[in-house]
């Protein structure tokens, strides 16, 4: 983080950050930068997430009730804000999941096999 | 702040964690901790925006600015405390006008009675071919109880009076004859005792009577012991069975002091027989559930069609009326406040013109501040919602203030519209209202608060903030929407002020018309004479002779007459000598009515033929008639109508079959029912000749009615003392009634009308004003270059009457258009009167002249120097 990345980072599309934000928790609880870290590592640094963004998103989850958040300590000891998914939560995971690879799917068909490969 | 899930100090501490585990994190891959530091909040984006997009993610932002909006609305309004009360008050008048009016059209119109489905609840009376509503015959009565397939339940009533005898002095009760089932329909049940029972209500069982409350607590003073105690109404014992609380039940039968069975008296109706005897009964039926008022009408059609076809004698061209009953009951009346709701609504747009007026005129004043605001980056959305809060919160100070009025107003409008509107006692400002207000000061607001805020939407800071100047393109397009809602509120009040006029000519009609007889100095009473002591004709007619004999020579007095009938007659078909039958169901009719010798006289009826009755006309003699020249016109035009015959089915119908009744007189026409309702031709016969139980003393004097009443009570006292007199009343107080919706619809139409002036003439005024100061130097400019004062006052009057003539025309064309809503309500006058149009017009012109003028006069006397140099 301290060194200019080399490679372009790819921006967010609107709304998959809350689907990121649910499929990190399926490992189990987290804290805010525990899931700004894991979804960076896990899309091997293509993502651009500003951890701060994450916030409003974490927000609009426990608004619906998607998860839902309570104080405990970190594995270094440190009091952090935690959040689990709940069953409703787990129900939309499923849902969005599958929006998700029917929209990738359509949108490969129509952009075609040689882009697909690049 | 208000309930939230999660704290802004806990969202804080959340951030902070966040950084120091980042931190701690990249400390281990070996930063040290300042890059640690740096990097982290790199990472995490701007600290400060994210805080501020999780507080207004919160839901209850909205309330947050609002209160906001409002603390800031109270600290502009307070500044301009001069203003937002004439704001207020000019709101106040429309929205209180508009809540007095709605509590009375909600009483009379949108409250259902207390019944138990009352909206089920119908009214049935017959009609015959010229009779749109005829009393019901008992015999059909019951065949429509045994043949309808609509209504739960048929229940016929009738209007008595009898006299109490045996109680103290002699009085007089009103009753009805009710049948068994009218008071479980109605939800009303006996407070003591038993109710009337289906044993009560028949021909020849055991006379019962049930008290209302009201006259249990009078005149037995709620004694409990009134059970099973005999009353005698008009010479018959009675048994109590119960008492009744009337006063749950609506209008007129709230005022009856007692209920007998109707069954109780059938024979004495024409009992089973008589299907063409239609005395007084009316009936209430409740429909069943799911069953419509017009399914109700078609099944009522059908069974007419059936009577009709099994009795054709008696019931050919007969129909059925069924009405529900709340809108039967407030059906003259529908129209009248609709009118009168309309002409609140438009004082009210008014006064929301003025108000928006003031509150641009406000908004000029603020460009700066609004522009700074802009320039420091609120948001045209929140500049524009700021403003519709101030509007809100005058519109919500206007409108408790208009409920204070509102509150004063309605029961002195109750009160005023007593004799037109029917259940005014019931008018008060109860939820409904009050929602009403509610909802009409904040729709008031919005609809004023429009046109500021679309202002502040419209400031550019850039313009505003660089040139200071006033007068811009800014300033004409202001005065545009300025002046547009002057001249609305002119067209508004013209068409306000051609309604009062309109109604006031069609009032000022009616009051010339003649109504055929005098009404001043003439005492009217009632007397009726109980069956048992006077039972034969002869009896009656001696007594009632020797009485009006007594009456007429009583000091003072200048005729005296007793009539059957007040102010109407029976209605009954008739056939005139000489021409062919009527078809049957298609018989002409007659208002008869039976007077004595003087009674005319004291009535002041113009005699254009023949002779008045006199003492001659008795039983011995031969029958004779006076009709009206209505009658006479159409049967003998261009000839005398004395010594034609006539026979009356009423009176065949009441025992002398085949009678032929002479004309002797042919009088003037008669307007019984007041000038704006039409009457049958009428037609009178010798009270001598034909008799009555009942019926009404006339009484013409010079005396006044505290020397006569006395006079008259102490001869009917020397007669009989076992009789009372009741119902005294002056006949103008009877007829006064006949005008009194005209009258009421004009009074209120006047002070509506006279707000409506006022308040379009200080809009005027405002704009015509502010456009005068706006322009101050360009006039200056212009009286430098040689303009004389008199241009500058042509310039000003000149858009002033662009303005004024804009908006009167408008009104013109709305008026024109709204004639068609007033016309049913004129008589005598067009809803296009043009008379009226150009006095109001030329009026509303001069009023929109004179609020020009202040302002044009200030601007000829400007001084030219100053003027250019005015800001």
């Amino acid at each position: 983080m301290s060194t200019q990345e080399p490679k372009e980072r790819l921006e967010l599309l609107q709304g998959t950050l809350d689907l990121l934000v649910l499929r990190t928790l399926i490992f189990g609880p987290q804290h805010g930068q525990g899931i700004a870290r894991a979804v960076q590592q896990t899309s091997q640094d293509e993502l651009l997430v500003e951890h701060g963004a994450l916030y409003p998103a974490l927000q609009r989850l426990e608004e619906r009730g998607w998860i839902s958040a309570k104080w405990g300590i970190s594995s270094n000891n440190r009091k952090a804000r935690f959040y689990a998914l709940t069953s409703a939560g787990r129900r939309q995971l499923v849902r969005e999941t599958d929006k998700w690879k029917r929209l990738v799917t359509a949108i490969g068909r129509i952009l075609g096999p040689e882009t697909e490969k690049s | 702040m208000v309930l939230r899930k999660h704290k802004l100090d806990d969202f804080t501490a959340e951030i902070e964690a966040h950084l120091q585990l980042e931190m701690e994190e990249l400390r281990q891959q070996g930063l040290d901790e300042e890059e640690a530091h740096d990097a982290a909040h790199r990472a995490f984006g701007n600290v400060t925006l994210v805080r501020e997009r999780f507080y207004e993610s919160g839901r209850w932002l909205w309330w947050d600015s609002l209160v906001q909006d409002m603390r800031f609305a109270c600290r502009m309004l307070r500044r301009n405390s001069g203003l937002a009360i004439v704001a207020a008050i000019t709101l106040a008048l429309g929205i209180g006008a508009n809540t007095a009016i709605f509590s009375v059209l909600n009483a009379v119109l949108l409250r259902p009675f207390s019944y138990p489905h009352a909206e089920r609840l119908v009214t049935l009376s017959e009609r015959a071919p010229g009779l749109p509503l005829m009393y019901i015959a008992l015999p059909n009565l019951d065949d429509w109880r045994a043949m309808n397939t609509v209504f739960e339940s048929i229940e016929g009533f009738r209007s008595a009076d009898v006299t109490l005898t045996g109680h103290g002095d002699p009085q007089r009760l009103s009753t009805r004859q009710v049948s068994a089932g009218l008071f479980p329909m109605l939800g009303i049940n006996p407070i003591l005792g038993r109710p009337i029972m289906a044993k009560d209500d028949k021909p020849g069982a055991r006379p019962v009577v049930l008290l209302s409350d009201s006259l249990w607590t009078h005149e037995f003073a709620g004694d409990r012991g009134i059970l099973h105690q005999q009353l005698v109404l008009d010479g018959q014992t009675f048994t109590v069975i119960g008492v009744v609380p009337s006063s749950r039940c609506h209008m007129t039968w709230r005022q009856i002091d007692a209920f007998t069975p109707l069954g109780l008296m059938a024979n004495t109706l024409g009992g089973p027989a008589r299907r063409d005897v239609h005395s007084g009964v009316w009936a209430y039926a409740r429909l069943k559930p799911g069953v419509t008022i017009e399914q109700a009408r078609a099944d009522m059609d059908s069974i007419a069609r059936r009577l009709e076809k099994q009795y054709p004698k008696t019931n050919l061209g007969q129909g059925v009326n069924a009405d529900l009953l709340q809108q039967h009951l407030v059906r003259d009346s529908t129209r009248r406040l609709e009118l009168l709701m309309g002409a609140v609504t438009l004082v009210l747009l008014i006064a929301c013109g003025n108000v928006a007026n003031l509150l641009m005129s406000l908004a000029v004043v603020r460009r700066r501040e609004i522009a700074v605001r802009s320039a420091l980056g609120a948001g045209a959305a929140r500049l524009a919602r700021q403003q519709l809060c101030e509007s809100l919160l005058l519109a919500l100070a206007g409108g408790a203030v208009g409920l204070a009025i509102a509150w004063g107003a309605t029961s002195a409008l109750a009160h005023l519209a007593a004799a037109s509107l029917p259940r005014m006692e019931e008018v008060s400002i109860d939820r409904t209202v009050l929602l009403f207000t509610l909802a009409v000061s904040l729709l008031t607001g919005i609809v004023f608060g429009v046109f500021p805020a679309l202002m502040a939407l419209r400031v550019d800071p850039n313009d505003v903030l660089k040139d200071a100047s006033h007068g811009s393109r800014s300033g004409l397009t202001r005065m545009g929407l300025r002046g547009l809602l002057a001249a609305g509120e002119l067209a508004l009040s013209l068409v306000l002020l051609v309604a009062t006029g309109l109604t006031t000519k069609s009032l000022l009609h009616l009051l010339q018309t003649d109504l055929g007889f005098q009404t001043q100095g003439v005492l009217t009473g009632s007397l009726s004479l109980p069956a048992n002591k006077y039972a034969n004709p002869a009896q009656r007619s001696l007594f009632i002779e020797q009485f009006v004999a007594k009456v007429a020579v009583l000091p003072g007095v200048r005729a005296a007459g007793f009539s059957d009938q007040l102010l109407g007659g029976a209605q009954t078909d008739f056939r005139v000598e000489g021409h062919p039958a009527p078809r049957p169901g298609n018989e002409p009719y007659v208002e008869l009515s039976k007077v004595t010798p003087g009674t005319l006289e004291a009535l002041g009826v113009q005699l254009f033929h023949g002779r008045f009755f006199n003492s001659g006309d008795r039983e011995s003699a031969p029958l004779v008639c006076i009709i009206d020249d209505t009658l006479a016109e159409q049967y003998w035009p261009g000839e005398s109508a004395v010594g034609k015959r006539l026979n009356f089915d009423f009176v065949s119908s009441m025992g002398l079959q085949n009678s032929w009744w002479t004309v002797v007189g042919v009088v003037h026409h008669l307007k019984f029912y007041g000038p704006a309702r039409p009457a049958l031709p009428e037609a009178f016969l010798s009270f001598q000749q034909f008799p009555s139980a009942a019926g009404n003393l006339l009484v013409l004097s010079d005396v006044d009615r505290s020397l006569l009443e006395p006079m008259v009570r102490e001869s009917l006292y020397s007669l009989d003392p076992d009789l009372a007199i009741y119902d005294v009343t002056p006949l103008a107080e009877l007829t006064d009634s006949y005008l009194a919706p005209q009258r009421l619809s004009t009074i209120l139409l006047s002070i509506l009308a006279g707000i409506a002036l006022l308040l379009a003439a200080v809009g005027t005024y405002s704009v015509m004003a502010c456009m005068v100061a706006g322009r101050t130097q360009e006039i200056g400019v212009r009286r430098a270059l040689g303009a004389k004062p008199f241009d500058v006052l042509q310039i000003v009057l000149r858009q002033g009457m662009y303005l004024a003539l804009g908006g009167l025309l408008v009104g013109v064309l709305t008026s024109i258009a709204l004639g068609r809503i007033l016309s049913p309500m004129l008589f005598g006058v067009k809803a296009t009167d043009p008379i009226i149009f150009a006095s109001v017009g030329g009026l509303l012109l001069a009023v929109a002249m004179a609020a020009c003028y202040i302002p044009a006069r200030r601007a000829m006397r400007l001084n030219p120097t100053e003027a250019v140099r005015h800001e």
